[in-house]
């Protein structure tokens, strides 16, 4: 090192001494590095993947709806038709944080029920968040008045499918966070799940199904799916299976050990 | 003493001089894209008649 | 009295380390910054990135560019001695990149794996157990362990802990950095890559493994020749055994040293101050710093790393501090310098060589 052209001058830490060409040299490498970095920052910062327009519309306000608890395959709603949508429809249900509704409405599942709490909206699917006080209790007969029942329209069979995407929690894919999808995600979606979250089947395919994108999972008894479903979750995956319609809301129903990682 | 680290030094950076362009090649090609060419089929035709089940009606 | 290390202050600030720390964290605010205020409104989607995985995204890509640069600064400074002043202060940068990594890992936490029935520590172990399978790895585990490294390695950066481990046994530990590259490309490659549609992040990751590989590599070889070449000069020397071959007195320009490679891979650094030359262990006692690439300062070789300090003849610090290297016994020839092989125990006196200026340095 003895031998260079041009002496840089010797750098010893302690002294406040910096021979000047050497000082100019690492004024440089400074202002290389943080000039470096802030660009490496705002590339990686802009090389977004899209997350979709999943979103907590907390702007549409507290909703109310009546209609059936149902447990299987996860906790869902029959809303019952009413003035305002008088279209049946069938909404899947969660609670604030990685919890299920179970616990709170262990005892109320098959029964006519009052459901207050905010959305969650991806494109036309969407799934309400239980919250609040008194926000999920069963409908009380007025005096005198008979007990109001509502019977949800059977399930309709749309045939077996063979369909290619991701399994995603409903609760993060529909706009809990963005992205929600993903192997990055892969953990919090296997959490979500199993702590309640429906799982979903995300189509590869815009509307593969009957215009539909996303498909309620269940296992081919129309259950939960096994303790095992983790290992296809956030993986591109081909899967077949029975498909439902519950009002607008569409069931895949599978043999979770059949799914082929692609 | 310097000489031995010398040494790992040399060897490790050898070693994952290997290793790690062979790990993120693995990690490109396991990739998945996901074939496009394949899109949802119908497998069967919903049974037709009494197919409608009560299925979600009952908990 | 200069100040190299006697007393365990938390840290000996001058005003390089100032403005070595100012620096760095110019350039981590300035990306944390850019990433999770500027460059989303340039993002091209539906909805924006939820804020708490944009931060997690950029501690996260944060913590493994300041570690690639990192561990750039080693092999630089060998190619070129310009960037011998990077090394000066590199623990703080290692703190730093620690601190930032730390700042990831905890973001991911409070997002991912908090609000459940499990506690958030028991779910970052517990959600994903997919190890048999490449695609879908929990490639967390990766993360955590290499985050244990730099904490280990951050919180064992101080002088103390060289001092109390021994320099041996500390930089062995402190090896450990390339095993948590290793464990941060993993983690990534497996991770966020996957999950990105663009080619960008793939790039930078290559990029960074081409540059921190290929300069060590690079690095390392040139040595090597050097090495070699040193050696087979010494080994060539007509001079009776033990004696070899160290060079030429003329080569040797007043106050600087040059290191020469022995056969059995140890290195002498031999410095020429004044008209005398002594020959002391190439081998810093702090942090095994090269001594024949530093300078005699005050009278003392100095080490090009930090500054440590060692009389030529006997290899001492000088007081207060007790540092010593392994002395050597030298002897001239004509203008050629012969040196003994055999260490003197460190801190053993050896007469320095009296040399004559060349009649053509000197009327």
């Amino acid at each position: 090192m003895a031998g260079r052209a041009r002496d840089p001058g010797f750098f010893v830490g302690y002294l406040n001494t910096v021979p000047r060409p050497l000082a100019i040299f690492l004024v440089v490498v400074a202002a290389a590095l943080v000039g470096g970095m802030a660009g490496l920052a705002f590339a990686l910062g802009t090389n977004a993947n899209d997350p979709g327009d999943g979103t907590f519309a907390r702007k549409l306000g507290k909703q109310e709806m009546t209609g059936v608890l149902l447990e299987k395959p996860y906790p869902i709603l029959r809303v019952r038709p009413d003035a305002k949508n008088p279209e049946a429809r069938t909404v899947m249900l969660t609670v604030p944080g990685k919890r299920s509704v179970k616990r709170r409405g262990r005892k109320l599942f098959g029964q006519l029920v009052d459901v207050k709490g905010f959305m969650f909206q991806r494109g036309d699917i969407d799934m309400l968040q239980v919250q609040g006080k008194k926000s999920l209790q069963a409908v009380e007969a007025g005096e005198g008045e008979p007990p109001p029942t509502f019977t949800p329209a059977p399930s309709e069979p749309l045939g077996r499918w063979r369909l290619i995407g991701e399994i995603c929690d409903s609760k993060c894919h529909l706009g809990a966070m963005r992205p929600g999808d993903g192997l990055a995600h892969k953990a919090c979606a296997n959490l979500c799940i199993s702590s309640g979250a429906p799982p979903i089947f995300v189509t590869q395919e815009e509307g593969a199904v009957a215009g539909e994108t996303f498909l309620l999972m269940a296992d081919e008894a129309g259950g939960p799916l096994p303790d095992h479903f983790g290992d296809y979750v956030a993986v591109l995956i081909q899967l077949e299976g029975e498909v439902e319609r519950l009002d607008d809301l569409l069931v895949f129903k599978v043999d979770i050990d059949k799914a082929k990682v692609l | 003493m310097l000489r031995r680290h010398r040494a790992a030094h040399a060897y490790m950076w050898k070693a994952l001089a290997i290793f790690l362009p062979a790990m993120l090649i693995a990690a490109l090609a396991i990739r998945q894209h996901g074939p496009t060419e394949k899109p949802a089929v119908q497998l069967e035709e919903p049974a037709t008649g009494a197919g409608a089940s009560a299925e979600g009606t009952e908990s | 009295m200069r100040t190299m290390s006697v007393r365990y202050a938390p840290v000996g600030w001058n005003r390089n380390k100032i403005f070595y720390d100012v620096v760095l964290l110019a350039a981590v605010v300035a990306y944390i910054l850019l990433y999770i205020k500027i460059a989303p409104s340039f993002q091209d989607v539906t909805r924006p990135t939820s804020g708490a995985i944009l931060r997690a995204q950029a501690f996260g890509t944060c913590a493994f560019l300041m570690l690639t640069f990192i561990l750039c600064i080693g092999p630089l400074a060998r190619l070129d001695t310009r960037f011998l002043p990077l090394l000066y202060n590199r623990r703080h940068f290692g703190v730093i990149t620690c601190a930032v990594a730390f700042t990831h890992a905890s973001t991911i936490v409070s997002i991912y794996f908090s609000f459940s029935p499990l506690n958030k520590y028991v779910a970052v172990l517990a959600s994903n157990t997919s190890y048999d399978r490449f695609l879908g790895f929990p490639f967390e585990t990766f993360g955590i362990f290499a985050l244990f490294l730099l904490l280990v390695l951050a919180a064992t950066s101080h002088d103390f802990w060289l001092r109390f481990l021994t320099p041996p046994i500390w930089k062995a530990i402190h090896i450990s950095i390339y095993v948590a590259y290793a464990a941060i490309v993993c983690h990534i490659v497996l991770g966020s890559l996957q999950s990105k549609q663009s080619p960008l992040l793939a790039a930078v990751v290559g990029l960074s493994v081409i540059a921190v590989t290929g300069l060590h590599l690079i690095a390392g070889r040139i040595e090597r020749q050097k090495d070699r070449n040193t050696a087979e000069s010494a080994s060539e020397s007509t001079a009776e055994a033990p004696w070899v071959l160290a060079g030429q007195v003329d080569d040797i320009a007043d106050g600087r040293g040059i290191v020469v490679a022995l056969e059995d891979g140890e290195r002498v650094a031999v410095f020429r101050y004044g008209d005398r030359l002594s020959a002391l262990a190439n081998v810093c006692a702090h942090q095994n710093g090269p001594l024949g690439e530093g300078r005699i300062v005050d009278g003392y070789v100095t080490c090009p790393w930090h500054g440590f300090q060692y009389r030529p003849s006997d290899g001492c610090s000088p007081p207060p501090f007790t540092e010593k290297a392994a002395t050597y016994r030298l002897r001239l020839d004509g203008r050629r310098i012969l040196l003994d092989p055999r260490p003197n125990e460190p801190g053993t006196h050896v007469e320095p060589v009296r040399v004559t200026p060349t009649s053509e340095t000197e009327a």
